[in-house]
């Protein structure tokens, strides 16, 4: 055996109920390599690393580390061979300090501050990061928890790194920033395990890549091999392109419209900054930008869940400035929200679900009392529209998928001919055919609505939307018409590489 | 195990989890007499044919489940809401406390009874309410704020019947005196204690299960308990939730101390309730939140106690029996609660 082999996975099968995960996956990992796991979300690569990692058993298969045969799986085991887990979002105390973190990481009870700042502070030069030691985590920035992350694996003693797509949380910037990281790990002499769906991370950083897709290993590319079309077509069962949904509808009047709106910053919320936006009937309107700069706050100010502390919210020629989202809602707004287990009661019925936002009004409630027999004609009707399978209506909600959860929402909320739709990622965590279900269905209802989409894919706003407009740090960009966009300044203002103001 | 556990656990329906869950506590508590030489079989078979098999035994269960099923049914209310309210002991309190006034301070009239019922519903209810109003204001845990509130209303019961409403014909005991006859809850039955609370505690149950079920204000309690987030996000008026779910909390378990004052002993003492507004809470999880289920877990709760109490004395079962088994339940039935968690998640 090639003693250059780390991790060899031969034939890992894991079985979930209605889903083969993992189907007879090989997978090697060898020496100092920075080798990346493709595939699209839910293609399997959380489950393999899971293995490794020991958190899952597998059904079957077998597992070597360092040409040992594991047995016994649990991340105990994999962390005594040198395996360490990033999480995406980091596990780290946000009061301490970030040394304080580092120690915490470490067996026994004494502590020797000063001989671990020494430690720590040779691995940071060696691996050209800056980091003050002394600094409240809370007060980092996810990437730099995610150095701080590594770190502490490193200082116990980590020979692999695995790293579940780490780039999913950060800008490209940190990005950036963590790719020189990677490499400098891997001159220490580190391997990387780094999970990703997307092809240009791989292109740009790892050194073989393996792609999964629905569970089966679709092969292992070496740098040479690697191109974009040969990746593609292996992450793919069929090629895709960007495809618009070009069904242009007659512009109407404005809907919404927010007129230099801001909002407080304080208690984790991004203040927005003087945002001003109308949306039409008849059109899609898609905020794009990377999570956390303040799109969350806009979706929230435009449905009344947040009050602005300055400008005005005109719905259809309304101002709503400071009423409650139920009066949004009576004047036909709906909201997918970002997450959508916001929007649900897990330990109700479908049918409690449905009416979440209909039971104060006539048909289905009188004087106080709740009319669950049109309640439940209702639900069908949602049930059945997109298709959401389930065994009855009267099940809790819970019992249901996340697919058919996310459908459900977008049932409910498109339903009563809403005149305006704020949807927030509307198909994340969805497979791609449901995502081109979800993006159609979008489109369709601006025939008669407004609406607005906050998306962090770039491309799927091209494929759908009318304009877009860029979001970073609580600015928005000016409005850029679809056919004419400069995808490369889109790019830049959403890393800040060209400031919002720059722009306009 | 604990694999194995949740194996058995997948494998079973759900309704099973509560008869296993007494069924495990009865076992546990049989393996108790059995160390104190009592035959388990024998000690079961005797409480439930005094508990519930005769006409005494049966009339005294349906009283001592009187403060029961009301503060119980109101406690559900709360805690459908998720607001923890370990405070019915202390509303109950309030609630006698209420009655007292228009018994000790008023001159007696034909409806100072009914007068007694309102003001106990109105105190108990805003002894729940000032928790709700710090949680929903200063964001102060309803937890702390209910049990703490429980020594404030009995201290406040002590200074009264050791003070200002002391019957000064007890020779110092810290009674206040007894109620004339028509501020007394009517008997039902002739030979028991049984009094026409018991009316107001059935209709109570069907009114709170209707309330929770088919109206758009049990709705929304349920919406805020189940998801607060979603009740945000559908409008729901939060203030509302809390301050409605906490004075009816509070209302009922105040009406129960009126049973217990104007039912029962005629007077009000120091250690007036017997732990009531705890065993509640027992009472409250045991009928699942469901009020109707509640009155029945009450019931059957109370012959069980009856019967044992009736024991203690013919068979010389140690006083603290009662709480021992009421300990064990507790403990039973937060399992069952790990079972339908265990069962959720992979649903």
């Amino acid at each position: 055996m090639n003693d250059n082999i780390i991790i060899r996975a031969n034939g890992i099968r894991v079985e979930y109920p209605n889903v083969v995960a993992n189907d007879n996956v090989d997978f090697e990992l060898l020496h100092g390599e920075i080798h990346g796991l493709l595939g699209e979300n839910g293609a399997g690569k959380t489950t393999l690393v899971n293995v490794i990692y020991g958190i899952k058993r597998p059904d079957s298969g077998e597992l070597y580390i360092f040409g040992d045969k594991i047995t016994s799986f649990s991340p105990k085991v994999a962390q005594r061979y040198g395996l360490y887990m990033i999480p995406q979002h980091s596990i780290l105390v946000e009061r301490h300090t970030v040394l304080e973190n580092i120690a915490l990481a470490l067996p026994g009870f004494k502590l020797n501050k000063k001989a671990l700042r020494a430690k720590v502070m040779r691995l940071i030069n060696r691996l050209r990061l800056e980091l003050d030691l002394d600094s409240k985590v809370m007060d980092l920035s996810v990437g730099e928890k995610q150095r701080v992350e590594a770190i502490r694996a490193l200082v116990r003693g980590a020979k692999v790194l695995i790293m579940d797509e780490p780039t999913s949380v950060l800008s490209p910037m940190e990005t950036y920033s963590l790719f020189s990281f990677i490499r400098n790990l891997k001159k220490e002499g580190l391997s990387v395990i780094f999970i990703t769906h997307r092809l240009r991370e791989v292109m740009e950083l790892c050194d073989r890549v393996t792609v999964l897709r629905k569970g089966r290993n679709m092969g292992t590319l070496t740098r040479e091999e690697m191109t974009i079309d040969k990746l593609t077509e292996l992450m793919f069962s069929r090629k895709i392109m960007i495809r618009r949904y070009n069904n242009r509808s007659m512009q109407g009047k404005v809907i919404l419209s927010l007129k230099n709106v801001s909002t407080f910053s304080n208690g984790g919320y991004i203040g927005l900054k003087d945002i001003s936006l109308d949306i039409r009937v008849g059109e899609i309107v898609g905020i794009v930008g990377v999570a956390g700069n303040g799109q969350n706050e806009l979706a929230q100010v435009a449905v009344g869940l947040i009050k602005p502390h300055s400008g005005r919210i005109i719905i259809d020629g309304d101002d709503l400035t400071g009423k409650s989202i139920f009066e949004f809602y009576k004047k036909g707004l709906a909201y997918i929200p970002d997450n959508i287990l916001d929007g649900l009661v897990l330990d109700m019925t479908l049918t409690e679900n449905a009416i979440l936002k209909l039971y104060r009004t006539s048909g289905f409630s009188m004087n106080h009392i709740v009319d669950w027999e049109t309640a439940k004609r209702y639900t069908s009707e949602i049930v059945k529209n997109l298709e959401i399978k389930t065994p009855s209506i009267d099940v809790k909600i819970k019992s249901l998928s996340g697919g058919n959860l996310q459908r459900f929402i977008l049932s409910r909320e498109l339903s009563n001919n809403p005149k305006i739709i704020i949807a927030v990622h509307p198909s994340r965590g969805l497979d791609l055919e449901s995502t081109a279900k979800v993006l159609g269905y979008l489109a369709k209802m601006k025939s008669h609505s407004g609406i607005l989409l906050i998306t962090e894919d770039l491309d799927e706003a091209i494929k759908i939307c009318d304009k877009i407009m860029i979001i970073y740090k609580g600015k928005l960009s000016k409005p850029m018409n679809i056919d004419n966009l400069d995808y490369e300044l889109a790019g830049k203002m959403m890393s800040g590489a060209v400031s919002i103001e720059e722009a306009n | 195990m604990k694999k194995q556990i949740d194996e058995l656990i997948l494998a079973l329906p759900s309704w099973v989890f509560l008869p296993i869950a007494i069924i495990l506590s009865l076992i546990i508590f049989g393996v108790i007499l059995v160390v104190n030489d009592k035959n388990p079989i024998l000690v079961y078979h005797e409480i439930i044919i005094t508990g519930f098999g005769s006409y005494r035994g049966l009339s005294e269960t349906l009283t001592t489940s009187i403060p029961l099923i009301l503060a119980g049914v109101g406690l559900s209310i709360a805690y459908k809401a998720n607001l923890w309210n370990i405070g019915a002991e202390g509303q109950l309190y309030m609630g006698a406390i209420g009655a007292g006034i228009i018994a000790y301070e008023f001159s007696p009239t034909p409806v100072s009874l009914i007068g007694m019922f309102i003001f106990g519903f109105l105190f108990g209810g805003v002894w729940g309410l000032i928790p709700a109003l710090l949680k929903r204001y200063y964001e102060v845990n309803e937890i702390i704020t209910t049990l703490m509130m429980n020594y404030i209303a009995i201290h406040i019961m002590d200074y009264l019947v050791f003070g200002r409403w002391r019957d000064p014909t007890t020779f110092g005991f810290p009674f206040t005196p007894l109620l004339p006859d028509n501020m007394i809850i009517p008997r039902l039955l002739p030979g028991s204690r049984l009094h026409a609370t018991v009316i107001i505690a059935i209709f109570a149950s069907i009114a709170i299960y209707l309330l929770m079920y088919k109206t758009t204000e049990g709705y929304e309690i349920r919406v805020y308990g189940g998801n607060p987030e979603a009740a945000r996000y559908s409008g729901i008026n939060i203030t509302k939730v809390l301050l409605l779910s906490m004075f009816l909390s509070g209302a009922l378990a105040g009406i129960a101390g009126v049973g217990e004052f104007a039912g029962i002993h005629r007077r009000l003492t120091t250690g007036f309730s017997k732990g009531y507004g705890y065993t509640a809470i027992l009472i409250a999880w045991l009928g699942s939140l469901n009020p109707i289920y509640v009155m029945v877990a009450a019931i059957l709760f109370s012959g069980f106690v009856v019967g044992l109490d009736a024991l203690q004395i013919s068979i010389g079962l140690p006083f603290a029996s009662i709480y021992l088994f009421e300990g064990i339940l507790l403990i039973a039935i937060l399992i069952r609660e790990y079972a339908e968690r265990v069962k959720a998640r992979y649903v």
